[in-house]
């Protein structure tokens, strides 16, 4: 997967690096290119950036569904049932 | 005074970073929505199970809305947002940590933690980076050109490097990129 050894993988720091590059990727490319490249996907590209607005104006009026903290609750019972 | 030019002067608190923060996502375009949709789920790869893209996205923006995150002046406002996604997945890590240290060691435990291997969160988090690594390798399945990029990113390395590493022409170089940004945005559309 990289040059390196698998024994000397460090999963978390490929991953990181990886986000972070992506993420600038997804960052710097012009609106142009964005719609040119979200036309050539094929997907529903208004119903999709919709969806996100009703989820954004959600957010904004307070009506914030599930928090990350009630998710992670979830999880780790999940977790916990699993390890039993 | 408006917030734009208190945001100039570079005295914006935390309720007026709140407000530009509300009047920003409001004027968001339809193709920064889209965008903003493929960074979530971006950085939501690697997280514990239980937690998607549209809870960090929910945390990331209530983060700013509520002025726990404020806006600096100068950067770009999806910059901003991308940034506390970040730093939200760094804190259901920590978080997840102290729980699954409270679960194994309890509370009053702090002096035996460094003679017992474990903590879980530690290994279900590498378990999840190797998912989310694996994952976005599959993306670009049947794309060397990329594949290559890819693993040069993941290695810290930089665009001249990588192109001189592999032998890319610049516009071999560039059409990847293109491939790849495609890539991420049709999995950024993806339910």
């Amino acid at each position: 997967m990289t040059e390196r050894g698998m024994t000397d993988w460090n999963a978390e720091q490929d991953l990181a690096a990886l986000l972070d590059a992506l993420t600038a990727e997804l960052l710097a490319t012009p609106e142009h290119d964005v719609a040119a490249l979200l036309r050539e996907t094929g997907k529903p590209v208004e119903a999709t950036a919709e969806a996100m607005r009703r989820l954004v104006a959600a957010v904004d009026a307070h009506c914030v569904a599930p928090h990350v903290a009630t998710a992670l609750a979830a999880g780790l019972r999940a977790l916990v049932a699993r390890s039993q | 005074m408006d917030v734009s030019a208190l945001a100039q002067r570079g005295v914006v608190d935390a309720a007026g970073s709140a407000a530009a923060v509300s009047r920003a996502l409001a004027e968001l375009s339809e193709i920064d929505l889209l965008r903003l949709r493929a960074l979530a789920r971006l950085r939501a790869r690697g997280l514990p199970l239980g937690i998607d893209w549209s809870d960090l996205l929910h945390e990331a923006l209530a983060r700013a809305l509520d002025g726990s995150r404020q806006w600096p002046h100068g950067v770009p406002f999806l910059v901003f947002l991308a940034g506390v996604m970040r730093s939200v997945c760094a804190d259901v890590w920590r978080r997840r940590r102290r729980e699954a240290e409270l679960i194994a060691f309890g509370a009053g435990a702090e002096a035996d933690r460094a003679d017992v291997a474990c903590p879980a969160a530690d290994q279900e988090r590498v378990l999840a980076a190797c998912e989310a690594v694996a994952a976005i390798y599959r993306l670009f399945a049947g794309d060397l050109v990329v594949l290559r990029i890819i693993s040069g990113l993941a290695n810290g390395q930089v665009a001249g490097d990588i192109r001189v590493l592999h032998g890319l022409s610049p516009v071999e170089y560039h059409s990847a990129r293109r491939r790849m940004r495609r890539a991420l945005l049709r999995a950024g559309l993806v339910p």
